[in-house]
C-alpha cells in the first residue's frame, strides 16, 4: 500500500496547466472566428431582430427575381421567397447539425477513445475493430444510409453525420491518451492509487482536450458538407423548411435561367466552411509550433 | 493494435495477420450494414408497399422476404447467400442485385479512375511549381486554389462546372451519359466534368500533402545539401531525388481517397445522371429497394477495404524500409 506522502502527492499533480496560448499567424484566426461568429448572428438573431419576408409560403408573382431587386436584396426562388430570409433560416440547420454532430462525435468518439487508449486489452481490441469497421464505410455513404432510414428530420440528421465523427474522434482520443498515459505524473497518480475516474476526469481529459477541440473544428467543417449534400440528395430537411442544401437542390432546375438560387446559398455555405476550415488550421499550426 | 509478427520479414509475411484483419472488418461492415438496414424502426414491408398496402399484402411480402425470422436468423442466411455469389434480388424490378452492381461497375470505376488521374496529373506539377519558391506568389495561389476546393462541397462545384462549361460556354453536355463501347469520344465528353468534380477534393490534398513534404525534404534532409554542393542542378534534385521520395505518401493519400471517391461518386453521378453504382445506391434508397441497398453498400464498404489493403502492401513493395517493422495504424 503506497501512501501519499507530500513528495508522492506532488508528483501525482499534474504539471502547470497548458493552456492553449496559440502564437496568433497574421490575425487569420481572428478573422476566421469573426466570420463565423457574424454568420451565426446573421442567422440565429438578424431574423429575430429586422423584419424580414418569411422564409415560406412567398408570392408565386415575385417568383425569380434576379438579386438586387428592392425589397429582396439577394433575389427570390422559383416560389417568389426571398433568398436572403431563406438563407439566414436554412443556415440555422447547418449550424445545428454541425455543431451538434461534431459535439456528438466529441463525446462519444473522444470517451470511447480515451477507453480504448487507457483500458488497452480487449476493450482496446473490440473498439479498434468497431472504429475500422466505422471507417471502411465512405463517410457520405454511412450517413447517406443511416439518414434514409432514420427519414428526414433535423434530429435524425445530427445522427447520420455524427457516426462518421466518431471513429475518426476516437482514433485521435485513442493516440493522445496512450501518450499522455505514459506521462510521469499519470504513473504516479496511479502509482498513489488515486481512483481511475479521477485519473480521467484530472489528468487525461486536460491532456487530451486540446487535440481532440482543434480536429473538432476541422471536423465541424466536414459535418455541415456532409449535411449540405444530405440536404441537397433530399435526404435531410424537407421543403419548405429551407436549408442551404435542398435550397441549391430546389435551385438546380432552373440553373440556366436564375443561376442565383444555388450560388447564393452556395456563397454562404462556402464562407462559413472556409471561416471553420482556417480557424481550425490556425489553431493546429499554433499547437504544432508550441 | 499489435499484429505480434513484428520479426517476420519481407513483404507477405504480415499478409496472414492482415488478410484476418481484413475478414473480420468486412465481416463487421456486412453485420453493421445488415442490423442498421432491418433493426431501424419502420417495417420494410410496409415502407415498399407504401401506406395504402392492405395488411394481407404486407403480409405476404413480409414472408417473401422472410422478415418474419428473428434477425440474427436472417443475418445468416443472406451472409449464406452472399459466400454463394447471391446477394438477393431487387424488389423493384427483380433483378439479381449482383448483376445491378456488375452492370455499374465499370461506369463508377471510369469514373474514379478519371478523377484520380486528373487530381495527379495536376497536383504533382502544381506542387512542384508551388515548392520551388515557396512563400512565392505561385505557391500562395496553390495554397489558396486547394484551401477553396476543401470548402467546397462536390455538388456546388459540380453545379458550378455545368452552368460556366456546359450552359454558358456550352462546351460539355449538361448531363447524361455516353458508353465507351458506344463512342469513345461522346464518353470522354460526358464523363470529362463528372471526373473534374470528382478531382478538386483529392487534388487538394495531394497538392498540399506533396509540396509540405518536398519542402520539408528541400529543408531539412542532407542529401539535398550534399546534391546541391555537388552542383547538381536544382530542377534534377527536385524531379530526381525529392519528388520520387515524396510518391510513398502520396500512395497512402490516394489509398484514403478512394474512399472519398466512392462516396463522392454518389453526388457526382446523380447530378450529372452517370449511371453508376452511386447513382443506383441513391436510387435504391429512395425506392426503398432493401436488397439493392443492403448489396450496393456491403460492396463498397467491401471494396474500400480491399483497396486500402492493396495499397499498404504496395507500399511495402516499393519502399523496403518498412518492411520489417511498420507499426499499424
Amino acid at each position: 500500500m503506497i501512501t501519499l506522502t507530500p513528495e508522492t502527492r506532488s508528483l501525482a499533480l499534474p504539471p502547470p496547466a497548458r493552456r492553449i496560448r496559440p502564437r496568433w499567424r497574421i490575425g487569420q484566426a481572428q478573422v476566421a472566428a469573426a466570420v463565423l461568429i457574424a454568420m451565426a448572428i446573421a442567422c440565429f438573431i438578424v431574423p429575430l431582430v429586422v423584419p424580414l419576408p418569411p422564409p415560406s409560403g412567398g408570392d408565386l408573382a415575385e417568383a425569380r427575381l434576379p438579386p438586387l431587386t428592392p425589397g429582396h436584396p439577394l433575389g427570390t426562388d422559383a416560389l417568389g421567397n426571398d433568398m436572403l430570409s431563406r438563407s439566414l433560416y436554412g443556415g440555422r440547420v447547418s449550424f445545428i447539425v454541425g455543431v451538434g454532430a461534431t459535439l456528438i462525435g466529441l463525446v462519444v468518439g473522444g470517451f470511447l477513445g480515451m477507453l480504448a487508449g487507457y483500458k488497452g486489452g480487449w476493450i482496446e481490441r473490440v473498439l479498434g475493430w468497431l472504429f475500422d469497421v466505422l471507417l471502411a464505410f465512405p463517410a457520405l455513404i454511412l450517413a447517406l444510409t443511416i439518414a434514409a432510414y432514420l427519414g428526414p428530420s433535423l434530429q435524425n440528421e445530427i445522427y447520420a453525420v455524427s457516426i462518421f465523427l466518431i471513429p475518426a474522434t476516437a482514433r485521435i482520443a485513442r493516440a493522445s491518451t496512450m501518450s499522455a498515459r505514459k506521462e510521469e505524473f499519470i504513473v504516479a497518480a496511479r502509482l498513489a492509487g488515486v481512483r481511475e475516474s479521477t485519473i480521467l476526469r484530472r489528468h487525461i481529459i486536460p491532456n487530451i482536450s486540446s487535440p481532440l477541440l482543434t480536429f473538432a473544428i476541422l471536423q465541424c467543417g466536414t459535418a455541415m458538407i456532409i449535411e449540405a449534400t444530405l440536404s441537397f440528395l433530399g435526404l435531410g430537411i424537407r421543403p419548405p423548411a429551407p436549408s442551404w442544401g435542398n435550397m441549391m437542390a430546389s435551385g438546380q432546375q432552373s440553373l440556366a435561367d436564375a443561376p442565383w438560387m444555388v450560388l447564393v446559398p452556395g456563397a454562404f455555405l462556402f464562407i462559413t466552411i472556409c471561416a471553420l476550415n482556417l480557424l481550425g488550421e490556425s489553431l493546429r499550426q499554433a499547437r504544432d509550433e508550441r | 493494435m499489435s499484429n505480434g509478427g513484428g520479426q517476420v520479414h519481407g513483404i507477405f509475411g504480415r499478409l496472414p495477420g492482415r488478410i484476418l484483419r481484413l475478414v473480420s472488418v468486412v465481416f463487421g461492415v456486412c453485420l453493421l450494414t445488415f442490423v442498421l438496414i432491418n433493426a431501424l424502426p419502420g417495417n420494410v414491408a410496409t415502407a415498399v408497399l407504401g401506406d395504402q398496402a392492405t395488411p394481407e399484402q404486407v403480409a405476404a411480402l413480409t414472408a417473401q422476404l422472410g422478415l418474419d425470422e428473428p434477425i440474427p436468423q436472417r443475418f445468416l442466411n443472406w451472409l449464406g447467400g452472399v459466400f454463394q455469389g447471391d446477394l438477393g434480388s431487387s424488389l423493384v424490378n427483380n433483378q439479381p442485385v449482383w448483376d445491378a452492381v456488375a452492370q455499374r461497375i465499370p461506369v463508377t470505376l471510369e469514373l474514379v479512375a478519371l478523377a484520380l488521374l486528373f487530381a495527379i496529373a495536376a497536383a504533382v506539377p502544381a506542387a512542384v511549381l508551388a515548392v520551388r519558391k515557396p512563400g512565392g506568389v505561385l505557391d500562395r495561389v496553390l495554397g489558396g486554389v486547394s484551401f477553396s476546393f476543401l470548402a467546397t462541397p462536390s455538388f456546388l462545384l459540380g453545379l458550378v462546372l455545368i452552368l460556366v462549361f456546359a450552359i454558358e460556354l456550352r462546351w460539355f453536355p449538361v448531363s447524361g451519359w455516353v458508353p465507351f463501347a458506344q463512342d469513345p469520344i461522346g464518353n470522354l465528353e460526358t464523363a470529362f466534368l463528372p471526373a473534374l468534380t470528382l478531382a478538386a477534393t483529392p487534388f487538394a490534398y495531394f497538392s498540399r500533402l506533396l509540396r509540405a513534404d518536398m519542402a520539408e525534404q528541400l529543408t531539412r534532409e542532407d542529401y539535398v545539401t550534399t546534391a546541391r554542393a555537388k552542383g547538381v542542378p536544382r530542377r534534377a534534385i527536385l524531379f530526381r531525388h525529392v519528388l520520387r521520395n515524396s510518391i510513398f505518401p502520396m500512395m497512402t493519400m490516394v489509398g484514403l481517397t478512394t474512399s472519398l471517391l466512392v462516396g463522392g461518386s454518389v453526388v457526382v453521378e446523380s447530378i450529372f445522371g452517370v449511371p453508376g453504382i452511386g447513382l443506383l445506391l441513391i436510387q435504391s434508397i429512395t425506392s426503398r429497394d432493401v436488397p439493392v441497398v443492403l448489396g450496393v453498400v456491403v460492396f463498397i464498404a467491401a471494396a474500400v477495404v480491399i483497396v486500402n489493403l492493396i495499397i499498404d502492401m504496395l507500399y511495402g513493395v516499393v519502399d523496403p524500409r518498412i518492411r520489417h517493422d511498420h507499426a499499424d495504424a
